[in-house]
Formats: C-alpha cells, sequence, structure tokens
C-alpha cells in the first residue's frame, strides 16, 4: 500500500526532472530525434530512478528502483498526456505519445542484482539504461521516421504531423535538433549520441544517489540524528 | 470516515471542474495584450479572406492574404530585421488540419527566408477536424534572433 501512495509522488518527481530537463523533446514525433532526445532524456530520467534504487536496495534489497520509477513515470506523464494533450487541445496520441522507460528500468535494476555495487550499477547501468531506453523507444519511432511527399518536398510522417497539426507559434526552427556536425562521424548521428547520453547518464546517476542519500525518507533519521 | 467522503467529494469537485475547464469555443487568445510595437509597427496585413466559415468535418477553407514585414519593424525584436519567418495560423488546439501552405506561390511546408519591407502573398488550406467554434486567423512568428538559423 505504501508503495502505491508513494508512486504517485515517485512519478511525479520523476516527471517533473523529466519536464525540466528533457521536456520539449519528449513531446511530440517530430522532436524525438536522433541527437538530443537520446542525449538529454537519459540524463534527465536516471535521476529519480537512481534515488528509489538507493532506497530500495538499501532498505530492503529489493533491485527494484529503476522499474518501479519507470512504471510510476509511466502512468503519470500518460495522465498527462491523455487528459492535457487529447482531452483539453483533441492532438492526435500517436503524435504526442511518451517515450517509455519501463525496458531500461528493468535492465539496469538487473546490472544492480547481479554487481551489488552502486559504482558499478552507475558505470554499467547507466550505459544499459541509455542504450535500453533508444532501443525501446525506436521501435515506436521507426514508423514516423519513414520519408512521404508533402507540399513537394521530402519530409518525414513525424515532419508532416509536426507541421499538420497546428502548434500555434511553435515554428520548426525552435527545435534544437541534429545539427549537422555529427553526422561527419560515418553519419551515424546516434552512435555518437548514444556515447555522449551514456557518459552524462553517469552524472544524473551520482545526481540522484546524492538526493536519495540526502533527501529520501528512508535515511531521514539517520540524517535528523546528525544534526 | 467523514474525513474520507470529504476528501472524495473535493476530488469530485475537482474533476467536475477539470471537465468544464475543456475548450469549446475560443473567441479569441490574447491578440489584445500584446505590446503596441508589436501590433503596430512589425507586420501589416490586407485583403485577409477566408474561402468559408461554416465546415462540415473534412471540408477544406483557404485562408489568403498578404503581409508586409513593415519598414517600422521594432528594433528589440528579432535584432531589428527578422531573416526568417513562419506563417501559420493560431487555432484553440488542433482544431484544423493544415494540408497546404504557399508563400509568394510557392510549397512553403516549414519557415522562409524573409526581409524587412518584404511582401509576401500567403495561401494556407486547412481541413476541419474537430467539430464546434473556433477562433482561428493567420499569424507570423519571425525567428526572435537571426542566429536562430537552421
Amino acid at each position: 500500500m505504501f508503495w502505491i501512495t508513494a508512486g504517485f509522488v515517485v512519478g511525479a518527481a520523476a516527471n517533473i526532472t523529466h519536464l525540466l530537463f528533457a521536456g520539449d523533446w519528449d513531446f511530440w514525433t517530430d522532436w524525438k530525434d536522433r541527437q538530443w532526445w537520446m542525449t538529454i532524456t537519459p540524463f534527465a530520467t536516471i535521476i529519480i530512478p537512481s534515488a528509489l534504487q538507493y532506497i530500495q536496495w538499501r532498505a530492503w534489497r529489493f533491485p527494484t528502483g529503476a522499474t518501479y520509477t519507470a512504471v510510476c513515470l509511466f502512468f503519470c506523464t500518460w495522465i498527462g498526456r491523455l487528459v492535457q494533450w487529447k482531452f483539453f487541445i483533441n492532438m492526435p496520441i500517436n503524435f504526442v505519445w511518451s517515450a517509455t522507460w519501463i525496458p531500461a528500468g528493468i535492465i539496469t535494476d538487473y546490472v544492480l542484482l547481479k554487481s551489488r555495487s552502486f559504482i558499478l550499477t552507475s558505470l554499467i547501468g547507466s550505459a544499459t539504461w541509455t542504450m535500453a531506453f533508444w532501443m525501446s523507444n525506436y521501435i515506436m519511432l521507426l514508423p514516423f521516421l519513414q520519408p512521404t511527399k508533402f507540399m513537394d518536398h521530402t519530409l518525414t510522417v513525424a515532419d508532416v504531423q509536426g507541421i499538420s497539426y497546428i502548434r500555434a507559434q511553435t515554428p520548426e526552427y525552435l527545435r534544437v535538433i541534429e545539427h549537422g556536425s555529427l553526422r561527419t562521424f560515418l553519419q551515424e548521428t546516434q552512435y555518437v549520441s548514444l556515447a555522449f547520453g551514456t557518459t552524462l547518464c553517469v552524472f544524473g546517476y551520482w545526481v540522484g544517489q546524492f538526493i536519495g542519500r540526502r533527501l529520501s525518507v528512508w535515511p531521514i533519521f539517520r540524517y535528523l540524528k546528525q544534526y | 470516515m467523514r474525513r474520507w467522503i470529504l476528501m472524495a467529494l473535493v476530488a469530485l469537485l475537482g474533476a467536475a471542474a477539470m471537465t468544464g475547464l475543456r475548450t469549446h469555443s475560443v473567441s479569441a487568445h490574447g491578440e489584445t495584450a500584446q505590446e503596441g510595437f508589436v501590433r503596430m509597427e512589425a507586420l501589416g496585413w490586407w485583403d485577409v479572406k477566408f474561402s468559408k466559415s461554416d465546415l462540415t468535418q473534412n471540408d477544406n477553407m483557404t485562408v489568403s492574404g498578404t503581409a508586409k514585414i513593415l519598414e517600422t519593424w521594432p528594433s528589440n525584436m528579432s535584432d531589428g530585421a527578422p531573416k526568417i519567418c513562419y506563417f501559420t495560423v493560431v487555432e484553440p488546439g488542433a482544431r484544423f488540419v493544415l494540408v497546404d501552405r504557399k508563400i509568394n506561390g510557392m510549397p512553403a511546408p516549414q519557415s522562409f527566408f524573409c526581409s524587412k519591407g518584404g511582401v509576401y502573398n500567403f495561401s494556407m488550406t486547412l481541413r476541419a477536424r474537430d467539430p464546434g467554434s473556433w477562433h482561428v486567423h493567420p499569424t507570423s512568428a519571425p525567428a526572435p534572433r537571426a542566429s536562430a538559423s537552421r
């Protein structure tokens, strides 16, 4: 019952962290790019799972913190998408669908279970978090990256969605996506971004560990005694 | 027990209020709240025409007209001279789908290069999607800085 109740707090915390750092890239299919979306999002979304991993692992030896946060984030994000995007302004869901972190959470928790070390989880788990995030979401994104002809231009289906479903006062130049320089690496933007995203994710993991160790509920008594 | 009933009632009231907030008709979306220099010195619009005002779902409507980037363009916007412009419509949510947009007769799915003093004929074809009475009109969104180019 405690974890069901806490789900709203955890989901909201994860969602807010995600929206603050990487919300824009996750809002629309045409902003889900191969450079910024996968670089920033894993960093932004590992913070709260890392804190929860610390709490659940230290308290009960449950290697479930990342999965638990990912499931909470899933429900909270979808409440937002359905109420705000679909119900209020009637954007089609296949344009504003949310990414998923559940596969990434399961694999990262598995790393903690096997390694029993936060340091190793921060190094290996951050990589699996980033890779699994990309791979699990790429399956959903792929149909929207197919080329099509629209207004005499060759665009992706995602671009057509972004143009057709009008986002008032949100021209396409507002998105900071896919600048060309990374294409010099054999034109494989996503692999460079994944490597960079993994490095950022390690940093994000330790931000989460700091939150878990200093600000979480479980060690609060120790924290209060100390001060 | 009484406390739980009270909380449930408050939650129900909140949900009811949220439901009532859904937009069915919007008569404006803050045009007159803009600063005077934005409204009077940035763009001039003329001959703006709507091909229809009553549509059934999937009907097309064309919004056409001419806009000029005025020589009085304020110095505090887009570094005093917009380089990238974007013509679109404002509407309360995705009530219409944009199926075609032409600037000076050329297809323009996204933004285009523009300059101070430039005159642009625009035509945007919209397809009716969501039943209701909607406040729709053309608008422009020049890049805030000249360096914002792709």
